[in-house]
């Protein structure tokens, strides 16, 4: 079941990217994440997917250079810029590296309620994991999970603190 | 012509003043009644464990329906009938009198006799039980018993002081996180633990014969929703599915269950039947859809979605799949909590350019007021009585349990002594 | 011939036109500017103390009365005048014949003289007869002229005696009627007054139960404690029975709201008042007619629910 819906959330934004342009306005609820994805990945396409000058990738030092926490706007779940080429590296990683596997964990910060920045949390990680998927790793190398507000990476209230803790946090089960 | 029109004054003068003078006083003071609570008095020996009518006075004035005198304020300390001297109340404004004293039985147990005065009737009101026996340990117990009396006898509405509360408390010792699912009074006093975990535990739900509780915990690595009866402490996991198993809900009936899973690809509220394990998709929709709640009937569902843009609340209607929404006013209304009679909307709600608070929308009106504005608050639960909401805020980086009135004249912070603590979930009644 | 013949009609005829235009011009331009004649009876103003005096005891006369009482008088002035004038000049006339008799008769005592100087002597006897004769005539002349003057001054009387008459039955028939105008404004009068006066008091009353009726909102709007149960359109309507010095004596539910905090908070604003004190200030009758027994409508506007 899980494993279908990959796929399809794969297919669709991997049919979005290579055709640019395409419309966004799916309405089926099936395919939300697709669609969700398909937002996400079109808004980039032009920015990274022409960078051919990455990390070469392949050998396990190489990854831990990367970044691996990746921050959001307030009740947003759009990957920034920033971290499309780590992203990028991590996916040739993967997809060379067929038996290594990622956990993504997405949180929000503490305005909000706690269930629906759960939610939250869950859109984030999906939206880090459609753009490893669209690089290259296989949907089945990667876990999602969202903690929403539950887990701070910095405590204290403020604009600085809740900046740090809208974050996807990608962690490496195995390599 | 004139002769007629002198006559007919007269006939109205004279049918007016055969009439009685009505007086339409449509304006008043919104201040609550004053009451005064008495120290009760003990004919033991030693020391009591409780000052049980201190813990009356604390109930009484958090409901938002009583001021209480301050006991520096009162001219004598009567305990019985006999010694009132309505006068001496008056003078001291209390519209209200309570008395009472302890007296220790044959059995080791104690025995309360109480009396509540109309201080400007002059006249003992009676009470559903004037004499209250109780196990010296359980004062506390007795103490919310004979304030759930008074509040009825005075309000009509039965009183929610023998209540309890649960919430999360979550630690910090050093790399290791301590969650904590909590059991307390509705005063917060007597807190013990139900569940304690390192990974998260969230969104505790009451049945509605308060014996179980559901509740989300990240005990496995994941998500998944639990139900566990308090008496016996035995637990069960109902739903783990991929994804998100979260903000479960008890129908009235007890029945049924609604929560959220993303198992689908995104977060949709669903309604599990507890006898069969029936699993029913109710919502349809790529946006958010969560924090189900019942309304009384448990004919609709309420929960918030992001469908328009922002999170807004909706309700479903079970059966003609009717949706509605119900809140326009801000950017950013969740997590509502219907009272029992189903009028009152209380939600987290942050107005446009504003902080998250606690709001009360009147549904039969539509108007919405804020009961809160520190800035943070969320996790609004009602009293069963509907009088009292609790909620969870932030003081000093920390998270605090508070309470406010449902008009908002009142509010109150729980006591908590370490830790963050959050989400409260109020019983209901458990009597 | 026949061109001459035409000349004269024409000439008529012409003359005829003109005339005609004449007449028609002068009648236009006497329509031209017409008359304004000014009613009579703004000019003749007149003042009359006592009507004016009578004016202003009357408490409204009619604005047209004036008018017509001036023109009335004015009248009864004219005939009165027009009367002297006749008695006037019916004097002049008698003093004219009496100085042409006299004129006449120093005439006739001329002629004599000369024809007595001439005949003196021969009519001295003649002269006595005459003399006789003279004085008889003198003396029925006298008579006819006292007869005369007693026709005159009787007709005079007459004529004055009938004026008079007139004039007092005319005054009498005024005074009657403005006695009984007097009379009837004065009824009037007296009538509005006693109504005012009933009215007065009526208000006086009327605005003393106001005053007391806001007075004691006041008193119970400061006393009642809205309870949190409360809602917009409750209502309770409570009775209360007061003492002459405004001491609560009784008070009682008559129409609950249905909501038990409510019904209590009604009650207690009103026991809380305890009494009220201006009350006791009302006289006993209106007490007793209007404020002994009292309702209180308790219905909470402007709640936010």
């Amino acid at each position: 079941m899980r494993a279908l819906n990959v796929f399809k959330a794969a297919t669709l934004g991997a049919a979005v990217i290579w055709a640019a342009g395409c419309s966004t306005t799916s309405t089926t609820t099936e395919g939300g994440e697709g669609s969700m994805g398909g937002q996400d990945g079109s808004g980039s396409a032009s920015s990274y997917g022409v960078d051919g000058s990455g990390v070469s990738g392949g050998s396990a030092g190489a990854i831990d250079q990367l970044q691996t926490v990746f921050y959001f706007d307030f009740d947003q779940s759009v990957v920034k810029q920033a971290g499309f080429s780590d992203l990028e590296a991590h996916a040739r990683y993967l997809a060379n590296n067929p038996s290594a596997s990622v956990r993504l964990e997405g949180h929000a910060d503490e305005r909000g309620t706690r269930e629906y920045n759960i939610a939250l949390g869950e859109r984030r990680a999906n939206a880090v994991e459609r753009l490893l998927v669209v690089n290259g790793a296989s949907s089945s190398q990667i876990e999602t999970i969202s903690y929403g507000e539950e887990k701070p990476a910095v405590m204290g209230s403020g604009d600085a603190s809740w900046a740090q803790n809208r974050r996807v946090e990608l962690k490496y089960v195995s390599r | 012509m004139r002769q007629i029109l002198i006559s007919l004054c007269l006939l109205m003068m004279a049918t007016a003043s055969r009439a009685e003078l009505v007086v339409e006083v449509t304006q008043g003071v919104s201040e609550p009644s004053p009451v005064a609570v008495v120290p009760f008095g003990w004919s033991g020996s030693g020391a009591l464990s409780e000052d049980v009518a201190k813990i009356v006075e604390q109930d009484l004035g958090r409901s938002g329906f009583f001021s209480t005198l301050p006991r520096e304020s009162m001219l004598s300390f009567p305990t019985r009938e006999g010694d009132v001297y309505y006068r001496d109340w008056r003078v001291s404004g209390a519209d209200y009198l309570l008395t009472g004293r302890i007296e220790p039985t044959a059995d080791g147990q104690v025995k309360i006799d109480v009396g509540l005065y109309d201080v400007l009737k002059e006249q003992r009101i009676p009470l559903a039980n004037d004499i209250v026996n109780s196990g010296s340990g359980q004062l506390r117990d007795a103490a919310h018993y004979i304030s759930d009396q008074v509040f009825e006898a005075l309000t009509g509405l039965k009183g929610a002081f023998s209540t309890r509360i649960v919430y999360i408390q979550a630690e910090r010792n050093g790399d290791q996180n301590n969650y904590k699912l909590q059991l307390a009074d509705w005063d917060g006093a007597r807190p013990r633990t139900v569940m304690e975990s390192n990974e998260p535990i969230m969104s505790p739900s009451w049945s509605r014969d308060g014996r179980k509780l559901a509740y989300v915990s990240f005990e496995s690595g994941r998500p998944a929703i639990y139900v566990q009866y308090l008496t016996t402490g035995k637990r069960e996991r109902i739903q783990s599915f991929p994804g998100l198993n979260g903000a479960p809900a008890w129908s009235p009936d007890g029945n049924q269950l609604a929560l959220v899973l993303s198992k689908d690809g995104n977060p949709e509220i669903y309604v599990l039947n507890l006898a069969s394990r029936q699993l029913q998709r109710v919502t349809h929709h790529y946006a958010i859809d969560t924090e189900p709640t019942w309304a009384p009937d448990g004919k609709s569902i309420l929960f918030t979605s992001d469908r328009g843009g922002q999170p807004q609340i909706y309700r479903l209607d079970l059966e003609s799949r009717n949706l509605e929404r119900l809140t326009w006013e801000g950017n950013y209304n969740a997590r509502g909590r219907l009272t029992d009679d189903g009028r009152f909307l209380a939600m987290v709600h942050r107005p446009t350019g504003g902080n998250f608070t606690i709001a009360v929308q009147d549904l039969k009106s539509g108007r919405l007021d804020i009961l809160t504005e520190a800035g943070l608050e969320e996790s609004p639960s009602i009293a069963p009585n509907g009088s009292i909401i609790i909620y969870a805020t932030k003081q000093n980086g920390r998270g605090v349990l508070s309470a406010v009135s449902l008009d908002g004249q009142v509010r109150f912070r729980m006591p908590s002594r370490s830790g963050d603590v959050r989400e409260p979930a109020w019983s209901p009644y458990l009597h | 011939m026949e061109f001459r013949g035409y000349i004269l009609p024409t000439i008529l005829a012409t003359l005829l036109h003109v005339v005609i235009l004449g007449a028609l011009l002068t009648h236009w331009v006497g329509k031209a500017e017409p008359e304004r004649s000014m009613p009579r009876h703004i000019q003749a103003k007149m003042i009359d103390l006592e009507a004016l005096s009578q004016q202003s005891s009357q408490s409204a006369p009619p604005p047209a009365q004036p008018d017509r009482q001036e023109q009335e008088r004015a009248q009864q002035r004219e005939e009165a005048r027009q009367a002297e004038q006749a008695r006037q000049k019916a004097e002049a006339d008698r003093q004219a014949k009496v100085k042409a008799e006299e004129q006449a008769k120093a005439k006739a005592e001329a002629e004599r003289k000369a024809q007595a100087d001439a005949e003196q002597k021969k009519a001295e006897l003649a002269a006595k007869k005459k003399a006789e004769a003279q004085a008889k005539q003198k003396a029925a002349e006298e008579a006819e002229r006292k007869a005369q003057a007693k026709r005159e001054a009787e007709a005079k009387a007459k004529a004055e005696a009938q004026a008079k008459a007139k004039a007092e039955a005319e005054a009498k028939a005024r005074a009657q009627a403005e006695a009984k105008k007097r009379a009837e404004q004065e009824a009037a009068a007296q009538a509005a007054k006693a109504e005012q006066a009933r009215q007065q008091a009526a208000q006086r009353a009327e605005s003393v139960v106001g005053d007391i009726q806001s007075y004691i909102n006041e008193l119970l709007r400061r006393n009642w404690r809205i309870p949190a149960t409360a809602r917009n359109g409750m209502e309770a309507e409570v009775s209360i029975r007061l003492l002459g010095n405004g001491e609560i004596d009784q008070v009682s539910i008559v129409k609950s709201s249905g909501d038990a905090a409510f019904d209590r908070s009604a009650v207690q604003a009103v026991q809380r008042t305890e009494r009220f004190d201006r009350v006791a200030e009302v006289d006993p009758i209106l007490f007793e007619r209007r404020l002994r027994s009292i309702r209180v409508v308790f219905r909470p506007e402007g709640l936010r629910w």
